[in-house]
């Protein structure tokens, strides 16, 4: 048990030491290097929000708009409800012509539509259907008298059930799973996966697409504004 | 002469007497993109022009004036028409204010509606009105030609001896795009020498702006074997909008003199004294008309209405200042096209900016047959804070009709440096007595700062470990789906009970058997009983018959009515279990704990065998 103290109190300074470096270089304006140290701290810890917001800062900082814009998309599926980190990807999206929120749908609506994360829905749709089959399951078992006090409880976690899983189904409908952002300026969308076919666009840095099929060093994307596909350099698109 | 002075005097005075004013738009609907023209018509004498209307979310510029001076029984009255292109920059309903003029009377407000969405097919505009009939000797303009064949430089009247003089006009092409320059070439001919200047009356535009391209051309030339001097004056006519636009007759009004029967001697006197008055005559050409096409789908946001080619320049007078000091930023849009309709680039969105209105100023000039010019846009420019400071590039979209293509012009960024002003003198100010508190500007965008790790959200992360629980998450379902068999077994037994005694016949069966084996020793005859209830008890829950007074003759009658009936030997073993339980039942002493031990085996093993031998 000391031992594990012991490792836990000399293991705080050594995770907090890289951060105030990281911290101390974007406060010094050396963006490029404070992009690297907290690119190394999210490789340590990927599912803190907070630090792939600072190194969305970082990037975008140090010009690199795409890479910056998916950091920031990253930090926002992780954690929809921090105001700086919405805040800060609807930035950087319209420097590529782009908003958070879907054209015609008002700015509160998007917000309380996104205010719970993908994994969140899905824990609380997963947990409704438990109780929900639960519920169900004793009731079956049960005489007509458990049946009827649990009918009112077996109503509500059904509808539960059904409200967290069409949100997380059109969460899902807006914010695809299989999305990636344009890291490279201008990047150009093809007709078919190679250099013979004809560019018909060309997008933007920082413009966020849907992969919609994967050929190796092709990849064929949709924009989400525009609605056109074509195919895409690999190499032109960071995958979220 | 002195007679038609005095006339001419007496009429300019006549005429300022009744001074008028009259407005009037060419359309009161236009599609949003497009531009409509307000003719002002001042008519009398004097040097009253009047200005250029104010209307929010309108472009207006001065297009030019045309003056018109008619002579009918004598009497000389002339008008100015002032042009004024009107270019909303918005949808919506627009009410022009009455027009002002010192000494007369103001006009009528006007109104006009811009349309949202451009208009699909605009209906041909009123027809041509009747051309005015030929004079003797007036040459016949020649018909317009296509898009692509500009008109020949020569024209000849055709039908008849040559006249003494005749007027032709003659436009580049008879279809052109919306805003899209259409030279007009109107050309007086005449053989014979004048007398006084000729007079020349511009033709009455609908749907068309006009401008002209300065100095007139002379020359001579030959028609029809005559030789003729000639005047050239050409103009860039504009479209307005979409539909048929007209140019009326261009006139020219001539003093030819006049000559009796008998002057073609060579006498000086007898020719002299032969001439008569001077003929004063009208000549002027037909209207013609030009098809105005709207411009193809897919014009930019921020489309100018300019059809031609443009480029930009952006400049300051300094690059470096202090914050709250003024610079004057200098937008300079030149090139081919209208010019003058050009409206004012659009800002670059810079909060830390300030920018104040600007001053515009055109210069037009020709390039060959085309007209064009510059346009500068001067605004004064404040920074808001210190630092270095970008002005994007300013964009102006033009139609190329070269290209067929709508076009971007655009300027280099312009760099500044900005260093801190007096902080004094960056305080807002706020009036003695002003209660109202300073509002909150934002000077600039940009990210929110950094965030520290960790933070997180206990309850969102347990719901996502919840959530990746995968397989887990199929237990709810097997439980639900084994309440649900259960459910069903339990329902359908309730339907038959004939059905649920038979099957559960063998588990009563070894309940009692059971109970027999845990029966004591004194208890020697209840534990026979129970074991004898076991055998006839299943067999009567099988055949769903009473167990008093089953017999085995009965039993095995059934059992060997049966579809797979048991073999012979478990028959036998079945009477000798039968008949030994009757021995003992009469037996006074009972059987002993082994034996109902081996008994209850040998009767569970009996009933197994005839229900897996499907006894029913």
């Amino acid at each position: 048990m000391i031992v594990a103290l012991l490792a836990a109190a000399l293991a705080l300074p050594a995770v907090a030491a890289p951060y105030a470096d990281a911290k101390a270089a974007y406060d010094a304006g050396d963006f490029e290097r404070a992009a690297s140290a907290f690119s190394a701290l999210v490789a340590e810890t990927p599912g803190d929000a907070a630090l792939r917001y600072d190194l969305g800062n970082a990037l975008l900082k140090s010009g690199r708009l795409g890479r910056a814009s998916a950091s920031y998309q990253r930090a926002f599926d992780l954690d929809p409800r921090d105001g700086d980190g919405r805040r800060n990807l609807d930035f950087a999206l319209k420097r590529a012509g782009e908003e958070l929120a879907p054209p015609g749908v008002p700015g509160p609506a998007f917000t309380a539509f996104t205010a719970l994360s993908s994994r969140e829905l899905a824990g609380l749709h997963w947990l409704a259907a438990w109780a929900t089959l639960i519920l169900a399951g004793f009731s079956l078992l049960g005489a007509a008298e458990r049946r009827a006090r649990l009918r009112d409880w077996l109503l509500g976690a059904g509808a539960a059930w059904l409200l967290f899983g069409l949100w997380w189904a059109g969460l899902r409908a807006v914010l695809p799973p299989g999305r990636g952002v344009i890291i490279e300026s201008r990047a150009e969308l093809r007709n078919g996966p190679g250099e013979k076919f004809t560019v018909g666009y060309t997008a933007p840095e920082g413009r966020r697409v849907r992969i919609l099929s994967d050929a190796g060093a092709w990849l064929e994307v949709g924009l989400l504004k525009e609605g056109v596909k074509g195919w895409v350099l690999a190499t032109s698109v960071e995958k979220l | 002469m002195a007679l038609v002075v005095c006339a001419w005097l007496t009429a300019a005075s006549a005429a300022a007497a009744d001074l008028s004013v009259t407005a009037a738009l060419n359309t009161a609907h236009v599609a949003f993109g497009e531009q409509l023209v307000l003719s002002v018509a001042i008519s009398g004498s004097g040097s009253a022009s009047p200005k250029p209307p104010l209307i929010p979310d309108v472009e207006i510029y001065e297009s030019g004036k045309s003056q018109s001076m008619s002579i009918i029984n004598g009497r000389v009255s002339s008008s100015v028409v002032y042009t004024f292109v009107l270019a909303p920059r918005k949808a919506g309903r627009y009410v022009v204010p009455p027009i002002e003029v010192p000494g007369a009377t103001p006009t009528a407000p006007l109104e006009f509606i811009a349309d949202a969405a451009p208009k699909p097919d605009i209906p041909a505009a009123a027809p041509p009105p009747a051309a005015p009939p030929s004079q003797p000797g007036m040459p016949v303009p020649p018909t317009n030609p296509a898009i692509s064949h500009p008109t020949p430089p020569e024209a000849r009247p055709t039908g008849g001896p040559t006249p003494d003089a005749f007027v032709t006009a003659t436009l580049e092409k008879n279809r052109a795009y919306v805003n899209e320059q259409v030279t007009l070439t109107v050309r007086f001919f005449t053989a014979v020498p004048l007398l006084g200047a000729p007079q020349y009356d511009a033709p009455k535009l609908t749907g068309l702006l006009a401008e002209n391209f300065g100095a007139d051309t002379q020359g001579t030339t030959m028609v029809g074997g005559r030789s003729y001097n000639y005047s050239e004056l050409k103009s860039a006519l504009f479209p307005v909008q979409a539909g048929r636009a007209l140019i009326g007759p261009a006139a020219v009004v001539v003093q030819i003199p006049r000559r009796g029967a008998a002057n073609t001697g060579d006498d000086f006197f007898d020719r002299f004294f032969s001439m008569q008055a001077p003929e004063a005559r009208r000549l002027q050409t037909d209207p013609l008309t030009l098809q105005a096409e709207a411009l193809p789908p897919g014009a930019p946001e921020d489309y100018s209405g300019v059809v031609g080619q443009l480029s930009v320049t952006a400049s300051v007078d300094r690059a470096q200042l202090k914050a709250g000091e003024a610079l004057n930023l200098t937008v300079v849009v030149s090139g081919v096209g209208n010019i003058k309709s050009l409206p004012e680039p659009k800002r670059p969105d810079l909060p830390s900016v300030r920018f104040f209105d600007s001053e515009s100023s055109v210069k037009l000039e020709r390039f060959g047959d085309k007209i064009g010019g510059t346009k500068t846009f001067k605004t004064v420019v404040v920074p808001r804070v210190s630092g270095p400071l970008e002005i994007p590039p300013v964009t102006v979209s033009y139609y190329d009709p070269a290209k067929r293509s709508f076009e971007r012009a655009k300027s280099a960024p312009v760099k500044l440096t900005v260093l801190p002003g007096d902080p004094n003198a960056a305080l807002p100010v706020v009036g003695p007595g002003t209660t109202s508190a300073p509002g909150v500007t934002e000077v600039a965008s940009d990210v929110s700062y950094l965030k520290a790790p960790g933070g997180r959200s206990a309850v969102g992360d347990a719901l996502a470990a919840f959530g990746a629980t995968g397989p887990w998450h199929a237990l709810p379902v097997l439980f639900f789906l084994t309440a649900l068999g259960v459910d069903w077994r339990r329902r359908t037994a309730s339907a038959n009970p004939r059905a649920r005694r038979a099957s559960e016949a063998r588990g009563v069966a070894a309940q009692r058997l059971k109970q027999a084996e845990a029966q004591p020793e004194a208890e020697r005859a209840r534990a026979t009983a129970l074991l004898g209830e076991a055998l006839t008890g299943f067999f009567a829950d099988k055949f769903d018959q009473p167990a008093a007074g089953l017999t085995l003759k009965a039993v095995t009658h059934r059992l060997q009515n049966l579809k797979t009936p048991p073999t012979a030997a478990e028959l036998a073993r079945l009477k000798s279990v039968w008949d030994e339980l009757d021995l003992l039942r009469y037996a006074p002493s009972g059987a002993g704990q082994a034996e109902v031990k081996r008994l209850a085996d040998e009767i569970r093993d009996l009933t197994l065998a005839f229900e897996k031998g499907g006894i029913s």
